[in-house]
């Protein structure tokens, strides 16, 4: 049965969404989510953001690239910790442009949901991060995180 | 908005009718046994047994008052009782109200699914019925009773609404025969008001307790209110990380709508700038987990990660019994707010883009509600209310008063 915008809408406007449990709507809900994405609602834009990356479709990436270009850092941040749920290869990608934001709200999602994932390139980021972030908070927390993915590796 | 103007009316026996004390009997030893509970914050089980614990306790209040410490309630130190309550004397015509527990006697162990009281609680439905028959022989006599149904978890809240009302029911009906039978036509004298909490309002991991129906009987003097018109106060501190869209006083006004008209000051007892980028976008996923969220109810929980705990350390100028809300940019995941503090730190966070009704909604959850499914009341689940300002019922407003979050004007 087609789930409708304000259905979806709706399930959003929770103070607390349930998001595991929206997610098993699967993808028929993203375009009512990318709808969500570009309004002018920043919460609901957020937490829409959000549910994509627990989508596993590689349009729910899509989204996450349309999100993680959004003007406001609100968005950025959620689409950068959506990316921790997302197990597409593609989301390797949107990771890297969030690391290098200028926002440093987004930065340490995006450096979180990275650590996350077995990817090269996205370590080799998160070591550079950790050497020259202008946060230090941000450094130590790239240097931590580089180190623990490299842990799991060697594992 | 709906109105609703229940208040536990103060109360307290001025005259005393002609019976004597048995300092023996059980009632009277719950009297001693609640009295030195209050007056010297103790917690005794109030069982009616002159044990060891409650014989401890009654040296210990004779020592305080300068009285001979043996332990035996006599004539004196049942006058210095008396006098440190400033209330209720357990003689006379309140000797019927002795035992009787504030601020509700609490019949619990209903079966699974049963709405009949069981047995074994009659004694107490007479018992109260007694108490509020003596009432009616003093000058402040007992004229309205709420009795307020619960159910365990277990089933539909819709299910167990009507439920807990049917408890609740049984229980009203079993007084009003304890009246009639006591005295005819007693009954039409005491509104018996019934109310139904469902299973917002668990007191317990143990099912069988929180399949109950409470009794609340006014007879004890609720201390007279420095805020009138309302009962107690809420201390709210604002922590801004990020100042919020819609603005911290226009949601402070919000908040005073939905819990001044339920009797609860909002007073804003601080306001601080807190410069923390690195928490500014707070994190709440469950420690070593990557995908559970930490926003569980009741919020307080040792199971937080270091952010979280880190953001909640900064309590400058609060108190024990304050509240603190912190406003952030996000969360992630994105939640419009979240009640999540660890334990004894209580608040909760509240993002930059959330409505005017969020704060309300946490500090909420922090006095200890849960999400209700009715959208005219503040912990409806959806930001979306149909005729706000939204509500708190009774239930809501019975344990806001019970939460050591709401204190004294």
């Amino acid at each position: 049965m087609a789930v409708t915008f304000d259905q979806i809408r709706q399930l959003l406007l929770a103070f607390e969404p349930d998001y595991q449990t929206a997610a098993r709507l699967g993808s028929q809900i993203l375009p009512h989510l990318r709808t969500l994405v570009t309004g002018s609602d920043l919460l609901l834009a957020s937490k829409a953001a959000y549910l994509a990356g627990l989508i596993d479709d590689d349009r729910a990436v899509e989204l996450l690239r349309a999100a993680a270009q959004h003007l406001s850092p609100i968005v950025r941040v959620a689409a950068a910790g959506g990316l921790r749920n997302s197990k597409r290869p593609a989301a390797a990608g949107v990771l890297m442009s969030l690391l290098q934001d200028q926002d440093a709200g987004v930065r340490k999602l995006a450096i979180k949901s990275s650590a996350m994932r077995d990817n090269s390139a996205l370590l080799a980021k998160i070591t550079d991060i950790s050497r020259s972030d202008p946060s230090p908070a941000l450094r130590t927390l790239a240097g931590k995180a580089a180190s623990e993915a490299r842990g799991r590796r060697t594992a | 908005m709906s109105q609703f103007n229940f208040q536990v009316e103060s109360f307290e026996f001025e005259s005393e009718l002609e019976s004597e004390v048995n300092r023996n009997s059980r009632d009277y030893i719950r009297w001693v046994q609640q009295s030195l509970n209050q007056i010297m914050g103790l917690k005794l089980a109030v069982d009616g047994i002159m044990g060891a614990q409650t014989r401890s306790a009654i040296r210990s209040f004779q020592q305080r008052q300068g009285l001979a410490a043996d332990g035996i309630v006599g004539e004196k130190t049942e006058a210095a009782l008396r006098a440190a309550l400033g209330g209720p004397t357990p003689g006379g015509g309140a000797a019927a109200c002795v035992g009787i527990r504030q601020p509700a006697e609490v019949l619990d162990g209903f079966a699974f699914n049963r709405e009949q009281m069981p047995s074994t609680h009659q004694p107490a439905i007479v018992r109260i019925a007694n108490c509020i028959l003596a009432s009616h022989n003093t000058a402040q006599p007992i004229r309205s009773v709420l009795i307020a149904g619960h159910t365990d978890p277990v089933g539909g809240e819709i299910y167990n609404l009507d439920l807990a009302y049917r408890r609740a029911e049984d229980v009203e009906r079993r007084l009003r025969a304890a009246l009639e039978n006591i005295k005819r036509g007693s009954a039409s004298l005491v509104t018996l008001e019934v109310d139904t909490c469902g299973e917002a309002q668990p007191v317990s991991g143990v099912n069988a307790q929180n399949r109950r129906v409470e009794i609340f009987v006014p007879v004890k003097r609720r201390p007279p209110s420095k805020c009138p018109p309302y009962i107690a106060r809420i201390r709210l501190h604002v922590k801004i990380l990020q100042e919020p869209t819609v603005p911290v006083p226009t949601m402070l006004a919000a908040m005073r709508q939905v819990y001044g008209s339920a009797g609860f000051l909002v007073e804003l007892a601080s306001t601080e700038h807190l410069n923390l980028p690195d928490l500014v976008d707070l994190d709440i996923h469950c420690p070593g987990s990557a995908t559970a969220t930490c926003c569980p109810f009741p919020c307080a929980s040792a199971n937080l990660n270091a952010e979280v705990v880190s953001l909640f350390q900064n309590r400058n100028n609060v108190g024990a019994n304050d509240v603190v809300v912190y406003f952030v940019r996000t969360t992630s995941p994105s939640l419009a707010g979240c009640c999540a503090h660890p334990p004894g730190r209580p608040g909760a966070v509240v993002v930059q883009s959330a409505s005017q009704w969020v704060m309300s909604h946490e500090v909420g959850h922090v006095l200890g509600l849960r999400h209700f499914t009715d959208s005219d009341r503040l912990m409806h689940p959806i930001d979306a209310f149909t005729n706000p300002p939204p509500d708190l019922v009774p239930c809501e407003v019975r344990a806001i008063d019970a939460s050591s979050l709401s204190i004294d004007c």
